[in-house]
Formats: C-alpha cells, sequence, structure tokens
C-alpha cells in the first residue's frame, strides 16, 4: 500500500511539488517565529534563575513592570522612603534607559539599555553569576567611565580603554562582561549613578534594587514596601518571571497563530491536491474496489498520501524555518536569537501530519464511498 | 453440496432517469449458473447484460430480489463481506483492461494477493507464474502503457486469475480488440485448467457467443432464451 502510495504522488509531480511547498512555507513559519519565542523563554528563564531574591521597586501600580520601568520616575523622599522599609538588606537606585546604538552594519539599530548605577553598588545591579571578561568595575569616582556588556562589545569592537559615546558624552570602557544570556546585560552600558542624571537632566530615579534580609521572605517585603511607601509597585523575581513569561507566552501564541494560519492554507492545498486527485483516478479506485479493496483500504491509501505529502512539506519547512532562525540571529546581531527546541521541532511535524490527515480526510471518506459501478463507468 | 455458484431470483434494478420515467435495467431476471459452466450473456446495446454482470459480480445492489452466491444470500451480508467475496472468489475482466497505470505487470497481478494479505514473496512468485501461463513472461516489468491492447488483456486475465477464483467474469473482453487477438483472448479464458471453474463472458458477438456452452440472451432487461 505505502509503495502504491509513493507512485500515486509522484504521479502529477508539479502538483505535488506546489503543495508540499505550501506546507512547507507554513511549518518554516511555524518553527522560525516559534523559535523567537522559545529563544526568548530560554533567555528570560537564564537571566532570572541566578537573581531569586531581588524586588525591584518602581513608580506607579498599573501592574506591568515593563511597560513602566524607563518611565517609572521615583523621587529622592520616596527612595529614601523605600530603603527604609524594615528587612531590606541592601538597595539601591537606579537609572534606566532604552537607546539606540549607531552602527553602519545596515542592519538597522540595536537596542542600547543604559543604565545609572551608583559604582559602589555594582554588584547589587547585576545578577549573580556575572563575569568580567577584561577590565575592571566602576570604582567610586570613576565619572568618565563606563561598563559594557558583551554584545556591545562584540557590535562595537570595543574594548577596555576604547571611548563610547552616551548621549553625546565620552566614557572610557572600564570593564567587559562576559556573556551572559540576557539582553538587558549583554547589550547595556553602565555609567554612574550621579553622570547618568545629568545626562538624563533629571533628578529622579527609575528603579530601586532591593534584596531581601532573609530570601524566604522576599513577597512579604516586597508587600510591605507597596503598603508603606505610597504610589509604588515591588516586583519580585518570582512576579518578573511570571510576567515575563506571560508576555513570552503571548509573543509566542501571536506569532506562531499567524504562522499557523498559513500552514492551515498549506493543509488546504492538500485537501485540493488529494480531491483533484480521488477525481483523476475515480476510475482506479472503481477497480480497485472491484478486485476486492476495502473502503478501510481506499481511505487508508488515500490518508498515507496525503500524510506523506505533509510529512515531506514539514521535514523541508523544519529545515528551512532552523536556518531562518540562524539567519534571524545573525541578522539582529544576536539580539533575537531563535531556538530550536525538541519541542518545538516535534509539535511542528505533529502539526505537518495533523493538517495532511485532515486535509485527507475527507477527500479519502469520498473515495471510499464511491460505488464501483459508478466509478468504472468513468471515464 | 449444491453444485450451483450463482443464483438470483426475481433480480429487478430500476434506474430513475427523470421523475416519472423510471428505467428497468433488470427485470424479475432467475438465473442459475452451475459451477463449472461456461456461459455466454449475450443482448444488444442497453439489453441489461452489464447490469447483469454487475448483480453477479456483486458489484452492485438490486432494487428488488435475490443473488446467491454460493447459496448465500448475499444481501444479507455486510460490504466488507461482499468484498471478501469479490476478492477471493471473483476474478474479473473488463473491455477497458483497466490495469493501474502506475504499477508493471507483474505489480498489477501482485495486487489482488496483497490485498487479500499473501506475503509478497509468494505472490511475486505466483504472479511471474501466471503472466507465464498467459504468454508475457517477457513484459513482466513493462507498464501498461508500454504494452499492446491484447497484452494489457492477458495481464488483466492473469489479475483476475491471482486469488485462484471459483468464477471469472468477463465485460466484453474482446470489445476493443482485432479479430485475432480477441480469440487469442478466449482461448486463453476457455482454457483456463481449473476444476469447476466457471466462465460467464458478457458479448455482442456471435462468435464468441457460440463458443460458449450456454448462452443467457438479455432483451429490455429480461431474459428472451436460456439455451442452457
Amino acid at each position: 500500500m505505502f509503495a502504491l502510495a509513493i507512485k500515486n504522488i509522484t504521479r502529477q509531480k508539479t502538483r505535488t511539488a506546489l503543495t508540499i511547498i505550501g506546507i512547507l512555507i507554513g511549518i518554516a513559519a511555524v518553527v522560525s517565529l516559534g523559535s523567537i519565542s522559545e529563544g526568548l523563554r530560554v533567555q528570560v528563564s537564564k537571566s532570572l534563575e541566578q537573581s531569586s531574591g531581588l524586588i525591584t521597586v518602581i513608580e506607579g501600580s498599573n501592574g506591568n513592570i515593563f511597560m513602566s520601568m524607563s518611565s517609572s520616575e521615583l523621587s529622592e523622599e520616596t527612595v529614601n522612603e523605600i530603603m527604609s522599609v524594615d528587612g531590606i538588606k541592601e538597595a539601591t537606585a537606579i537609572i534606566y534607559k532604552v537607546g539606540y546604538l549607531e552602527d553602519d552594519s545596515g542592519f538597522g539599530q540595536p537596542t542600547l539599555f543604559e543604565s545609572g548605577v551608583k559604582p559602589e553598588d555594582i554588584e547589587l545591579f547585576t545578577t549573580e553569576g556575572v563575569v568580567l571578561s577584561e577590565g575592571e568595575l566602576l570604582e567610586e569616582g570613576d565619572n568618565d567611565y563606563a561598563m559594557i556588556g558583551w554584545t556591545i562589545s562584540e557590535t562595537l569592537g570595543l574594548e577596555v580603554g576604547d571611548t563610547i559615546t552616551i548621549e553625546e558624552r565620552d566614557f572610557m570602557v572600564k570593564g567587559v562582561y562576559e556573556e551572559f544570556g540576557d539582553a538587558g546585560l549583554d547589550s547595556g552600558v553602565i555609567i554612574p549613578l550621579d553622570i547618568a542624571q545629568d545626562l538624563f537632566e533629571t533628578d529622579k530615579y527609575s528603579a530601586v534594587i532591593v534584596y531581601p534580609d532573609d530570601i524566604g521572605e522576599v513577597q512579604e517585603v516586597a508587600n510591605a514596601i507597596e503598603d508603606s511607601v505610597e504610589g509604588v509597585s515591588a516586583f519580585t523575581t518570582a512576579e518578573l518571571a511570571k510576567q515575563i513569561g506571560q508576555i513570552v507566552d503571548q509573543i509566542g501564541f501571536f506569532t506562531i497563530g499567524i504562522a499557523a494560519i498559513s500552514a492551515i492554507v498549506g493543509g488546504l492545498g492538500v485537501m485540493n491536491t488529494m480531491i483533484m486527485s480521488v477525481m483523476e483516478r475515480k476510475r482506479e479506485i472503481g477497480v480497485l474496489k472491484a478486485i476486492g479493496a476495502t473502503n478501510d483500504y481506499i481511505i487508508k491509501l488515500i490518508l498515507i498520501e496525503s500524510a506523506l505529502i505533509s510529512f515531506i512539506g514539514g521535514l523541508l519547512g523544519l529545515g528551512i524555518g532552523f536556518f531562518a532562525s540562524k539567519g534571524l540571529g545573525f541578522v539582529t546581531q544576536g539580539q533575537a536569537e531563535g531556538i530550536v527546541t525538541p519541542r518545538l521541532a516535534i509539535y511542528s511535524m505533529l502539526f505537518a501530519l495533523f493538517l495532511g490527515i485532515i486535509g485527507g480526510l475527507y477527500p479519502a471518506k469520498r473515495a471510499s464511498k464511491l460505488s464501483p459501478v459508478e466509478a468504472l463507468k468513468y471515464e | 453440496m449444491s453444485d450451483i455458484i450463482i443464483e438470483t431470483k426475481g433480480l429487478c434494478k430500476y434506474y430513475r432517469e427523470s421523475q416519472h420515467n423510471e428505467v428497468k435495467a433488470l427485470d424479475k431476471v432467475n438465473i442459475s449458473i452451475k459451477k463449472g459452466d461456461f456461459i455466454a450473456i449475450i443482448g444488444h446495446s442497453g439489453s441489461g447484460k452489464s447490469t447483469l454482470l454487475h448483480m453477479i459480480g456483486l458489484l452492485d445492489k438490486p432494487t428488488h430480489g435475490k443473488t446467491f452466491f454460493d447459496g448465500q444470500d448475499v444481501s444479507e451480508l455486510s460490504d466488507n463481506e461482499i468484498t471478501k467475496i469479490r476478492r477471493k472468489k471473483i476474478g474479473f475482466v473488463f473491455q477497458q483492461f483497466n490495469l493501474i497505470p502506475l504499477l508493471t505487470a507483474l505489480e498489477n497481478v501482485e495486487l489482488p494477493m496483497s490485498l487479500d494479505g499473501i506475503d509478497a514473496l509468494t505472490a511475486r512468485k505466483r504472479a511471474e507464474d501466471l503472466l507465464k501461463k498467459v504468454g508475457l513472461e517477457n513484459r513482466l516489468n513493462n507498464r501498461p502503457s508500454e504494452m499492446s491492447g491484447g497484452e494489457q488483456q492477458r495481464v488483466a486475465i492473469a489479475r483476475a486469475m491471482a486469488n485462484n477464483p471459483e468464477i471469472i467474469l468477463a465485460d466484453e473482453p474482446t470489445g476493443n480488440l482485432d479479430t485475432k487477438t480477441g480469440k487469442e483472448i478466449i482461448n486463453i479464458l476457455k482454457n483456463i485448467d481449473k476444476k469447476n471453474f466457471t466462465l460467464i463472458i458478457i458479448t455482442h458477438d456471435s462468435n464468441v457467443a457460440n463458443i460458449a456452452e450456454k448462452q443467457i440472451k438479455l432483451k429490455d432487461g429480461k431474459i428472451m432464451d436460456d439455451s442452457g
């Protein structure tokens, strides 16, 4: 039966190839877009797992830290209030801006995360596990120095001693961090807090980073901050993880959803092809039934054919999607890295097979219901 | 055990052409065919002979009446049971040959055996033997499009014999062939070497009909003359 199915799908080579391409495009889109959300997920969990005891306090109470962080403005007074809440071991105020890096690569402007941090608190700001690949940490009084992340160093070809310009002010690179997997740090530039305030012409702060005395009580301390200081939101890493997870899920759902629509269109192509094929082979199907093929045999034969088409399309789509996700990493210079996880690969292939089988079901049923006498009369 | 292989009782097949017009393709046909018979069903075009063959071959269901195959009332059987009878006990030879175009002669003959679950090696061996018997040992790997009409019909006969059926139904087997090739095909059919083997040929060619032991003549869906 399998051999006959293979012969049948190679009968109309061009049509089969076009149908395969229909599935291929859909699955390649699912894989490449899906790989981005998988990549995000991996990146996020990597950068969060080592900072479990952290609380980030920002202005406002509208729930989403990512929408509010760069527009958050905490006054000196509020910062002091936050720092005086019980149960806090260490805390530091920071300034955080999202900027763009001028580059002449032609691929647009990679994002730059500009952070102002008190030099003496720099280890509070960077999460545990961050290692310097060269140079030293900022110290008090290092007003004209900056720390840069791995991606920035790679993109601009900067090393310790080189100059980086932020908001028209030059800073000398004092240290470069090793690749960490967190875009905020890898694509980040850290400068002294008071310099950042000057540069951005503000006396406010974006956030306060807080470490509780007892990591087990991180949620209680966050609640205490929100209760005792008016107009602030305190996010724990767990909440952060949850929020990021939700955002990543939404991005994934949206992008994969769009890609899935194109794959479904590919599935309709399979259905169309199989309907045509059944119509053309009406007489043969009649002969098969006359010489003893059961209805189940006919259904299986057509389903194997449609599943084969979609399986080949899925496999090729997986390959192309894989290279597309690698290509995306290259084009965005590592800002968006696509990861084709085994889960994504398996689900995409199952989806392709599912489309093929669903697309084949109706033509298969139709073929099996053909009366042999009617089918034999068909010219 | 009865020696009757096929019996029909009051077999009717009506087709509705329009709301008020019903065509009686078969009208109360009673026939009884014994094992080992060689029968020709003759009649003009539209006489109902093909419809009768479809009924006898269990390809179609009657409007009224019953068909008994080997004593079994076919109307009581499920679709799958009927398919199984067709596969194991009936061989078909059609006017248009009806081979599967993508398959070679060998594969066409193997097909009914593969449908019957016979292992590939045994099926290959038997298909080769059958094709040798019909004189096609040199055409085993040719596709139908590479063969003449006579050769294709010989492949069809070999395919019909694949599962060692009790009966072969041939619907105008010489209809698309020249006289000489037609004679060869009839000779092959006639000389099928099997005990109690039943052969039913539909034809409008009196030369073919005269070779048969019995003739059933149909006119307007009714039996005119049963010379048996």
